[in-house]
């Protein structure tokens, strides 16, 4: 086998030392999460001098549980929702033969590109009038169709073998069973990564919280990070800032943990060997 | 009885004509094989049959009830795909399993069927494994498996073997052909573009050519025993088509009939075929058929019917050898492939003696069409 040469190494460098870049902000808020809030004032040394959870302890004692066990109900729901209409979705476009099924996906298509900016308002006045303004019914029902994962579905199932199906029909299984009994226990790649993708933007949404939600019992945790943030601003807690955002990616990583490898086999099956 | 019966089955898409005028009878327990060129709709029509696909005109019957509106799961046929179509997520046993399972029928009887197809093809040691532990080989006796549990009417194959390399395409050609004689009744239906597949597989060969050129003719070019169409090609198309090396096909003009056959002029030389004289008249332009493995090399005492070559070519193969020559003082010095068994000393760009017994020679007229032949 060859050697690798200088190019190989030359790249390899530098995406180490790209990967270390990205983990910097990491370790920088890991670190200062664990020092006090006296030891950041002094600003004098880069490692904190002892390991204080003191800053975990306050944020934990706050609304963080309530914020965080939100956004988890809110994602968690979300996500179940979402994989099973957006993998039903993108089955129908790429499999079943129905009048408009082209225009139909040309339309969604032309909607990923209106920027969100565009309808948050409009799609905010449609959830008050229905009295849903203030609820997490307003967040779900809004999160649930992805466009974006009925296209990465739709690629999917388009190249899904369609001698599987055919056999299933065969064997006496109508559509929906065929979905159900062949398909789907073969999609559980494409189903993981869809996963993680929308639970990671219902995780992370922002605005929409911030547009829909007004009790703070409801927030949702990038909201609440957000409002005690502003708070422990004044007093320059970053400490305890520091401490909530570690804990608001730990859902994250962990989810990405359990589905990685489902994860990993989808990019192998690029190559479109089943 | 007849297993399979079509009618007028025709079939278009997107403004291309696929499958033209297709009547079929295939009987019971035989086994029928549709070969033909890429193209010329033999996957089409197994899929019809299956009720894959719909969109034809035309009636199909199986097992003489009509499959109008019938699911494929209800038609009594089993197919094995070319890609072989195992589920990956499920062992051999639940793969075979799966049919039964959604046919309603009792555990005990799911399993003596499983034990029964598993004997037969050698798979018992298997039925635990998952489809991605198996080889190609394998897997392709699973799909047959699965095809036999369901006690099908009519089997359906779609060129099951071209995924196989050529040893093991061999081997479970021969497989299939031992499993349709222990099998007994059923019917089997084979799709292949291998006319050596058809050839020796087949009760019966049904030969399809692609209609997109021609506008007029059916998709069906003949029917019948497999040396039927070797001894008797009905047209051009199947005397290209079946045999290997193709049959040699060169123009001339007839020169004499006669009760003994048509006497055709090649090379100044007159020569005899024992075919029948009907619709022909002298001065007519036909097209000669020899198979290659008819032409003798100086086999004939007789110097009027001799045939003289030049060799371009030659491809010795062991068992024999393939003599490429032309003929020399014929319009456009057509080609004529020799298959001889004797080791001689013939090279390039020598010239041989050939000749043709009339009994072997076929004759077919200006529109392509064999005349009968008298042996």
């Amino acid at each position: 086998m060859k050697k690798p040469g200088w190019s190989a190494a030359a790249v390899h460098a530098f995406l180490i030392a790209y990967s270390l870049l990205t983990l910097v902000p990491f370790v920088w808020a890991i670190l200062t999460s664990l020092k006090t809030t006296r030891e950041l004032a002094e600003a004098t040394q880069l490692l904190p001098v002892a390991f204080n959870l003191e800053a975990y302890r306050t944020i934990l004692a706050s609304d963080f549980k309530t914020w965080f066990f939100n956004s988890m109900f809110v994602a968690l729901v979300v996500t179940l929702l979402g994989v099973v209409s957006n993998s039903l979705a993108g089955y129908a476009l790429a499999r079943l033969r129905f009048k408009g099924s082209g225009p139909v996906f040309g339309l969604m298509l032309l909607m990923v590109m209106v920027p969100t900016q565009v309808t948050m308002i409009p799609a905010f006045l449609v959830v008050a009038n229905l009295g849903l303004a203030d609820t997490h019914s307003s967040l779900i029902l809004t999160s649930i169709v992805s466009i974006a994962s009925i296209f990465m579905m739709r690629q999917f199932f388009v190249s899904f073998p369609a001698e599987l199906e055919e056999a299933a029909r065969l064997d006496g299984c109508g559509t929906f069973e065929v979905f159900v009994r062949i398909v789907l226990p073969l999609a559980a790649p494409a189903l993981a990564t869809q996963a993680i993708f929308v639970f990671m933007s219902v995780w992370n949404e922002f605005m929409k919280p911030l547009l829909y939600i007004a009790s703070l019992d409801k927030y949702l945790l990038t909201q609440g990070l957000n409002a005690a943030a502003k708070q422990y601003e004044k007093s320059a807690a970053w400490n305890i800032t520091m401490a909530g955002s570690i804990i608001s990616v730990l859902p994250i990583l962990a989810l990405y943990i359990v589905l990685n490898k489902y994860f990993i086999r989808l990019s192998d099956r690029a190559g479109g060997s089943w | 009885m007849t297993a399979v019966a079509l009618r007028g089955v025709q079939v278009e898409r997107g403004g291309t004509r696929i499958l033209r005028d297709v009547d079929l009878d295939l009987p019971a327990g035989a086994f029928c094989v549709f070969v033909g060129p890429s193209g010329c709709g033999k996957s089409t029509l197994l899929r019809l049959i299956a009720g894959l696909d719909d969109d034809h005109e035309g009636e199909i019957a199986i097992d003489g009830r009509s499959m109008a509106g019938v699911p494929p799961a209800k038609r009594q046929v089993a197919m094995v795909f070319q890609g072989y179509a195992l589920y990956p997520h499920m062992t051999v046993r639940q793969n075979m399993a799966f049919a039964l399972r959604r046919a309603g029928l009792a555990a005990a009887d799911i399993d003596a069927r499983i034990a029964h197809a598993a004997r037969i093809l050698e798979l018992e040691d298997l039925l635990q494994r998952k489809p991605a532990a198996l080889s190609g080989g394998q897997r392709q006796r699973v799909a047959i498996g699965r095809a036999i549990v369901k006690k099908p009417k009519v089997f359906l194959f779609d060129e099951p073997l071209s995924n196989l390399d050529a040893g093991l395409r061999v081997q479970t050609r021969v497989e299939i052909a031992k499993l349709h004689r222990d099998l007994g009744s059923a019917s089997m239906l084979y799709v292949t573009h291998d006319q050596v597949e058809a050839m020796t597989l087949a009760d019966r060969i049904v030969l399809l050519r692609p209609i997109i050129n021609s506008p007029a003719e059916g998709s069906i070019v003949q029917v019948g025993k497999p040396m039927d169409l070797y001894h008797r090609p009905a047209n051009l198309f199947a005397a290209r088509f079946i045999g290997t090396p193709s049959m040699n096909l060169i123009e001339c003009r007839v020169s004499s009939l006669g009760d003994e056959g048509v006497t055709v002029e090649l090379q100044d030389r007159s020569l005899l075929a024992r075919v029948s004289a009907a619709g022909l008249g002298i001065g007519d332009s036909v097209t000669l058929g020899v198979r290659p493995e008819h032409v003798r090399v100086a086999g004939d005492a007789d110097a009027s019917r001799r045939l003289e070559a030049r060799v371009t070519h030659i491809e010795s193969l062991g068992e024999h050898t393939l003599l490429y020559t032309v003929l020399p003082g014929v319009t456009g010095q057509p080609a004529m492939l020799v298959k001889t068994t004797n080791e001689c000393a013939i090279g390039v760009s020598d010239r041989v003696p050939l000749s043709v017994a009339p009994g072997v020679l076929h004759v077919f007229d200006r529109h392509g069409l064999a005349q009968a032949r008298m042996t």
